[in-house]
């Protein structure tokens, strides 16, 4: 038997909790627990702020997303047990580049997260960002800030904001050393000398030098997608009528000449609107979008998928340009004017850049594996409507699986003439093996 | 889709139409109208695109005639002068294009089901409210 006195040690500390406040057990909400519907709008707004500002073509567009998914993602880690930092895994990005939170601090993580999508939106647009997309992101901040100030005490929203900030200055600063900052003020990264040699680019509209020739120098996010989505060499340039490349060219052509009805729909409504396209990044996250606004996604898987999609879409276009510029390749319409048919007219516009690969087909591709990821169990099937052409006159589409919906993007820019069959099935390798490095080479949440 | 219309019919023939279904079919004619408008627009600006596309390269091919170059940059220029304003109707018709339909999607389409009911029959009215 224990002496008495021993029993007795619990009594003054039953009568010291027993006469405090009360003690009530807070679980702090985390990421998982806030709705998701603020990041939709924000990267619905950088569509219309990459229509809009000039200098946001193709490379740039998909810089801009990148470190805007990266910004979300990174700016809910310190309220997401188990959540990895990007810190160490992006080239680059080391964990003493970004700020530390408070962990006395109960964030409200949908303030975070609007802060921070806020800021580097601003910084990625910087001054090139009009009056107008000014107030438009100022407009949005405020909505969703009021929206959710008044949940919690002052000092939290505001510590809320504070570190959504910081992690929006910290990740613009990592940008600043990629090689691509402010590149929407000279796209064409001119002083640039046109090589010259046997099946070499030549201009194909008004633009007589082509766009962001050194963009491969730019660091990618991961530096196994520069290593390893390489594709192989395309057939070798010939004007021999018996050649691999001249039947090549004939065959978009032909394709061309022959297109039926679907085709030409299909060739549309992939190369966007013109002069209202977001890029073909900007679409891919229109579809991310609208996948997660069906899932009724929250907080935190909305940031896995974009932060997914951003590193995929950067690097693929990183990986797809410096294809274009290792291989300069002639475009089919340059090509087939020159010793197929002097008359021939593409479908649609050709973009003034190389040939080979695709940059639709690369970077639809990458988007593909990650949408698989996300919203299948690794079978790519999903039966899925894009609805995102509707508000530009297009019909709905409709795919059983993610792949075909790629294959579809690819194939679309044959049927428009602008690109060579080998360009769109190489540029879906390369993009598939980035979208698959971003999945499988970066530690993601387990759950979300 | 030569045979919508028709079936469309028969389905309207067949008994009372339900509350729902005359709801549907209301929305479903609200968008079709609105997509018209939106693929007229649509055609405008390929057209455009299109010419200026074209007169460029016939620039870019033209020989040594400046006559004939100052006509097509003067071509160029009406072209590209009239890109602002289709731009501007392109974008308000799609912000409310953009509205009505994240507007009925939540109110009355929540599911992937009822989207793509709502869909095919948005694509069936297409067809008689938009003659091609």
């Amino acid at each position: 038997m224990k002496p008495v006195y021993i029993r007795l040690i619990w009594l003054p500390l039953i009568l010291v909790t027993s006469c405090g406040p009360e003690t009530v057990t807070v679980t702090r909400p985390r990421p998982v627990n806030y709705d998701g519907e603020l990041t939709r709008e924000w990267f619905t707004l950088m569509c219309t702020l990459v229509k809009e500002t000039p200098g946001f073509y193709p490379p740039q567009a998909a810089r801009a997303f990148g470190y805007t998914g990266v910004t979300l993602y990174e700016s809910l880690v310190p309220g997401w047990p188990g959540a990895p930092t990007l810190a160490g895994q992006l080239e680059g990005l080391s964990p003493d580049m970004l700020p530390q939170a408070d962990t006395t601090q109960p964030y409200h993580w949908g303030l975070v997260a609007n802060a921070a999508l806020a800021d580097i939106t601003r910084y990625m647009f910087e001054e090139q960002l009009s009056e107008e997309g000014s107030l438009t992101v100022n407009d949005l901040e405020a909505k969703w800030a009021e929206s959710q100030w008044f949940t919690v005490d002052a000092e939290q929203a505001q510590a809320s904001v504070d570190f959504g900030k910081a992690v929006a200055r910290a990740i613009y600063q990592y940008s600043l050393t990629d090689g691509g900052h402010k590149s929407y003020q000279n796209p064409f990264q001119l002083p640039y000398t046109v090589p010259a040699h046997a099946g070499a680019w030549v201009p194909t509209g008004s633009a007589l030098t082509p766009l962001a020739p050194r963009w491969a120098e730019n660091r990618p996010f991961l530096a196994a997608n520069a290593t390893y989505a390489v594709p192989p060499d395309h057939p070798a340039f010939s004007t021999d009528t018996a050649s691999v490349f001249y039947k090549e060219a004939l065959r978009v052509y032909h394709t061309v000449k022959q297109a039926s009805i679907e085709q030409k729909e299909i060739a549309w409504f992939w190369a966007d609107d013109p002069f209202n396209t977001c890029t073909p990044t900007g679409h891919t996250f229109n579809i991310m979008t609208q996948l997660l606004e069906e899932h009724d996604a929250n907080l935190a898987m909305s940031a896995v998928a974009y932060a997914k999609l951003a590193i995929a879409e950067n690097d693929a276009f990183i990986c797809c340009w410096k294809a274009k510029y290792d291989y300069f390749l002639i475009r089919p319409v340059s090509y087939i004017k020159a010793y197929i048919d002097p008359s021939f007219k593409t479908l649609i516009g050709t973009p003034p850049f190389p040939a080979y690969t695709s940059g639709h087909a690369t970077e639809a591709a990458a988007g593909s594996r990650i949408f698989t990821a996300m919203f299948t169990d690794g079978d790519g099937y999903y039966p899925f409507t894009d609805r995102t052409q509707i508000r530009f006159g297009f019909s709905v589409r409709n795919y059983t699986n993610f792949n075909q919906m790629a294959e579809e993007c690819a194939n679309s820019r044959l049927y428009g003439g602008i690109h060579y069959d080998f360009d769109n099935t190489n540029g879906l390798k390369m993009g598939r093996a980035i979208g698959d490095n971003v999945n499988s080479l970066i530690d993601w949440p387990a759950t979300y | 889709m030569r045979y919508g219309w028709l079936i469309f019919l028969m389905l309207t023939a067949c008994g009372k139409t339900s509350p729902d279904h005359t709801l549907l079919l209301r929305d479903a004619r609200l968008l079709a109208t609105l997509q018209c408008e939106a693929r007229a627009l649509l055609e405008t600006r390929i057209s455009l695109a299109n010419d200026i596309r074209f007169a460029e390269d016939s620039l870019l091919r033209t020989p040594a005639d400046a006559a004939e170059k100052d006509r097509l940059k003067a071509r160029l220029d009406t072209l590209r002068a009239s890109i602002p304003d289709v731009s501007v109707r392109t974008r308000i018709l799609a912000d409310s294009i953009s509205q009505t339909l994240a507007r009925l999607h939540e109110a009355r389409y929540p599911t992937a089901a009822d989207r793509l009911r709502l869909d095919s029959t948005q694509l069936m009215l297409y067809q008689s409210v938009c003659p091609e």
